[in-house]
């Protein structure tokens, strides 16, 4: 490769994007070059989707500045960032499911003859743009019947056919089987080798390794380094990602008592999930880790009654159960913290009282008349304003005026109020500033302390290391290995989970695999 | 930059600043009494300029017209504020009215308003359960259901209306206890009632919750299909005995009874501040948006407004009333797009 002849296309200088209490980015430089295939990775919540959101004309940078062919741009919606060359492939498509394949490629851009569309021009010229990707897909087919992987060549068709010269690729392998996977890979290579320049953004290191000209890496809105595939190694590039300074607080050493839950090659949803079996103590953190699409969010979900378990056995406190709905969870003492606050958990436009009791309404029922007792509901919002250390005024008002960290609290307060003795943690501490966490953190460890068993689902390594006690790291579905106390580091944790367990030196005893 | 954070800071919602906690929410406020403070102040309008309006004759009048929407409408409440709405109270108003005329007939009026009630609650139960178990949207279950209860009621009366004029009956609809009108005390006592399932029972919670977000309900643990069901049941038992109060006021049903009134009903609980998207509503504001519905009709007719006049007067009440809240809204966007694009443009390109 002639790096000397080529000119970068698209560079980023001294980016940053503040949000309300976090610099997504701080201050980040790099450039693509034209032809090249050039990897973003990093950890989640290091800054990729900020800086993917800045290309693509979703956020706006509060400083420093995009330049397309060495000249400041400015997108401030995302028609005018298409319209500069770039196009950007999400994670969730953006194909419309009823209309067909060359529509989608040519949405708002159709060829006309007079008012009509012209159809014939249409698909014959998706019928290229496939062919020039070796694709055989028919481009009258409707995109809801084509597979996952299919929709994504459908996707980047549209992009070419858009003369697009930068195509970000964000997580693109996420939803692919193998063979996908690496015919997609494939596809990547020849657009490079076309002249398009590609920002491929990965967890996935195999992938990220097999395909990048350059790497670079953001930790923490930063930027560590960009350097030449062959110039660096897979255990730097983990190292950079991960070399962030931990949190102060360290886990305190606990004991843990009864079993609690035991669960035997679990399934979830007919095989979102499969061959799930551990077994959980009173006054333990289980931690659930993996990356997007690892099947962890989808377990705890199952463990919860929001999706169902097909096949497996689950017992707590050595009795069978069968938890067919949030309802029977909560009656058999699970409580969760969902994983998106502002869809499952927290009513916006109701109290913060309401939104504390409405899991567990019959408790404070009174005995004759069948009306709920709003003093003793009062009382005890008050209650656990006093024991979470909830920030607000009156139990009355409404929940949308507090902090995402009160509202968390809240949350926890509701999940609390039923009397679980099993707690599931989906991304506590998402979305909040680093204060409310140590606060959160330190009310697990009390609440672990009176006994209750808690399964913990993050993304954050920081956060697994400060609370779990083992930890389960799962890769497509399925656990992949069981980490335990101090051989929990981030290293081994994204080893296990990026597919790159062999090459990294952990104490081979520290890695059970499970099956 | 000052003024800007200033309004930034009114923003309903906004990413919590702490200064939002001790301001007065001006926004519950007028959503709680902001229809009964518009009819309090059109009484006093009308009742300087209309020298007709202002006596008691006429007082009872309204109240008494303003029951037949109203007790309809105490239901209704109920399925707005959990996100959804019926729009088969129409039909199943002339059914059940035309039921209650026919068996007050034969076998007395504790009977007649059994069956109407009880008509009503057997169709909101259909309703109900298209909708949260065959899962048919609202909008489509309840057109269907209207079509269907019309079309049954021709079927069952030939056409034909009912007539009966036997006193214990009519004085349901006529009478007066303490100088107000019959109709209305029951008004008065349904929104009391509604009141009391809305903010003092689990039912009623569910409700709130339900409108707020369905799928945090369901996180929640709050029975979803189950809480579904029951509001449209509670639909139908309402607009059942206000269609036995309005068979009893007019001494016969027939099929063909209030054409529209489906949207009368509906347009009545949104004027009262019930959020159309759910989660949000009240009763008293229902039962102020019934009069003030009453009293609108009554100062035009006093004023011999043409009866076409009427309905163009009563849009664009309704226009109105919902434009404040959407207007309010967009201005509060427009302010926050405009801070928020202040950093930007304040860097060096």
């Amino acid at each position: 490769m002639d790096e000397i002849q080529r000119v970068p296309i698209l560079a980023v200088q001294n980016l940053s994007r503040r949000f309300p209490g976090v610099l997504a980015l701080d201050n980040v430089s790099f450039d693509i070059l034209a032809g090249e295939v050039h990897a973003l990775v990093g950890e989640n919540g290091a800054g990729k989707s900020t800086l993917i959101g800045i290309l693509a004309g979703v956020y706006q940078p509060s400083a420093g500045q995009v330049l397309l062919d060495q000249k400041p741009a400015l997108f401030p919606d995302p028609l005018s960032s298409q319209r500069a060359g770039i196009s950007v492939i999400f994670q969730e498509f953006s194909l419309l499911p009823h209309l067909s394949v060359a529509e989608n490629v040519f949405i708002s851009r159709e060829p006309r003859r007079g008012l009509t569309v012209d159809w014939a021009t249409m698909n014959r010229q998706t019928q290229e743009i496939l062919r020039t990707l070796n694709v055989e897909i028919d481009p009258a087919t409707l995109v809801s019947e084509l597979a996952v992987g299919q929709q994504q060549l459908v996707e980047i068709a549209r992009a070419l056919s858009a003369k697009t010269r930068i195509i970000v690729m964000d997580e693109p392998t996420a939803a692919l089987n193998e063979r996908e996977a690496v015919r997609l890979l494939e596809i990547v290579r020849s657009l490079a080798a076309g002249g398009v320049s590609v920002l491929y953004v990965s967890h996935r290191l195999e992938e990220v390794f097999s395909i990048a000209d350059r790497i670079t890496v953001l930790r923490d809105g930063r930027h560590i380094v960009t350097e030449g595939r062959s110039a660096i190694t897979e255990q730097r590039v983990v190292s950079a990602m991960v070399g962030r300074e931990l949190v102060h607080s360290t886990r305190p050493s606990r004991t843990a008592g009864a079993i609690v839950l035991e669960t035997k090659d679990v399934t979830v949803d007919g095989g979102l999930v499969r061959n799930v079996s551990f077994s959980l103590r009173r006054g333990e953190v289980l931690g659930l880790a993996g990356l997007m699409g690892s099947g962890c969010s989808e377990l705890m979900e199952g463990l919860y009654g929001l999706r169902e378990i097909t096949a497996g056995s689950f017992l707590i406190e050595d009795r069978p159960v069968r938890i067919a709905n949030p309802r029977s969870a909560i009656l058999t003492g699970v409580g969760l913290v969902p994983e998106d606050r502002k869809r499952q958990s927290v009513f916006p436009d109701l109290s913060v009282a309401h939104n504390l009791t409405i899991g567990n309404l019959p408790r404070w029922f009174r005995a004759f008349p069948g009306l709920l007792d709003l003093a003793g509901e009062r009382r005890k919002t008050l209650d656990y304003k006093r024991q979470l250390n909830i920030r607000f005024t009156r139990p009355e008002q409404r929940i949308s005026g507090l902090s995402g960290g009160n509202q968390q609290k809240v949350i926890l307060a509701r999940a609390l109020a039923g009397n679980c003795r099993l707690l599931l943690l989906a991304e506590p501490t998402r979305g909040i500033d680093v204060g409310a966490k140590a606060e959160i953190y330190a009310l697990i460890d009390r609440l672990v302390q009176k006994g209750i068993a808690v399964i913990l689902q993050t993304s954050e390594l920081p956060e697994l290391i400060r609370l779990a006690d083992r930890c389960i790291v799962f890769v497509a579905g399925e656990p992949r290995g069981e980490l335990c106390g101090a051989e929990i580091t981030q290293e081994a944790v994204m080893s296990l989970a990026t597919g790159l367990s062999h090459r990294v030196t952990v104490d081979s005893a520290s890695l059970r695999s499970i099956q | 930059m000052r003024i800007l954070q200033t309004h930034k800071s009114r923003i309903p919602d906004a990413p919590a600043t702490g200064s939002s906690i001790n301001q007065v929410d001006w926004d519950l406020l007028w959503e709680r009494f902001g229809t009964a403070v518009v009819t309090i102040t059109i009484w006093l309008i009308a009742g300087l300029s209309t020298p007709r309006f202002a006596n008691v004759d006429n007082f009872v009048s309204v109240l008494r017209q303003s029951a037949f929407v109203g007790v309809s409408a105490v239901g209704m409440t109920f399925a707005i504020i959990a996100g959804t709405f019926d729009l088969s109270v129409g039909s199943t108003q002339a059914l059940c009215a035309w039921g209650a005329v026919s068996v007050a007939k034969v076998a007395g009026v504790f009977p007649a308003f059994v069956t109407a009630v009880a008509l009503g609650g057997v169709i909101g139960l259909c309703n109900g359960s298209l909708v949260a178990l065959v899962r048919i949207p609202a909008f489509i279950a309840t057109l269907g259901t209207m079509f269907l209860v019309n079309g049954l009621t021709y079927i069952l009366t030939n056409g034909q209306t009912a007539r009966f004029s036997g006193k214990p009956f009519v004085w349901w609809g006529n009478a007066q206890v303490m100088s107000l009108p019959v109709p209305f005390v029951v008004f008065l006592g349904c929104a009391l009632l509604g009141a009391a399932i809305l903010h003092r029972t689990s039912f009623g919670r569910f409700i709130y919750a339900i409108g707020c977000s369905r799928e945090a309900a369901n996180v929640a643990g709050v029975p979803v299909a189950k809480t579904t069901i029951l509001v449209f049941i509670v639909v139908g038992l309402f607009t059942g005995l206000g269609a036995a109060l309005l068979g009893a006021r007019l001494y016969s049903a027939g099929p063909g009874l209030e054409p529209g009134f489906e949207l009368n009903v509906i347009a009545t609980v949104v004027l009262g501040g019930t959020r159309l998207a759910g989660g949000r509503g009240s009763m008293l504001g229902t039962v102020a948006a019934a009069i003030l519905f009453a009293t609108l009709a009554n100062v035009l007719n006093l004023s011999h407004v043409d009866a076409f006049v009427q309905r163009v007067v009563v849009g664009f009440v309704l226009l109105l009333a919902l434009s404040v809240e959407g207007v309010r809204q967009r201005l509060a966007e427009y302010w926050s797009k405009r801070a928020a694009r202040i950093p930007q443009s304040s860097q060096p390109l």
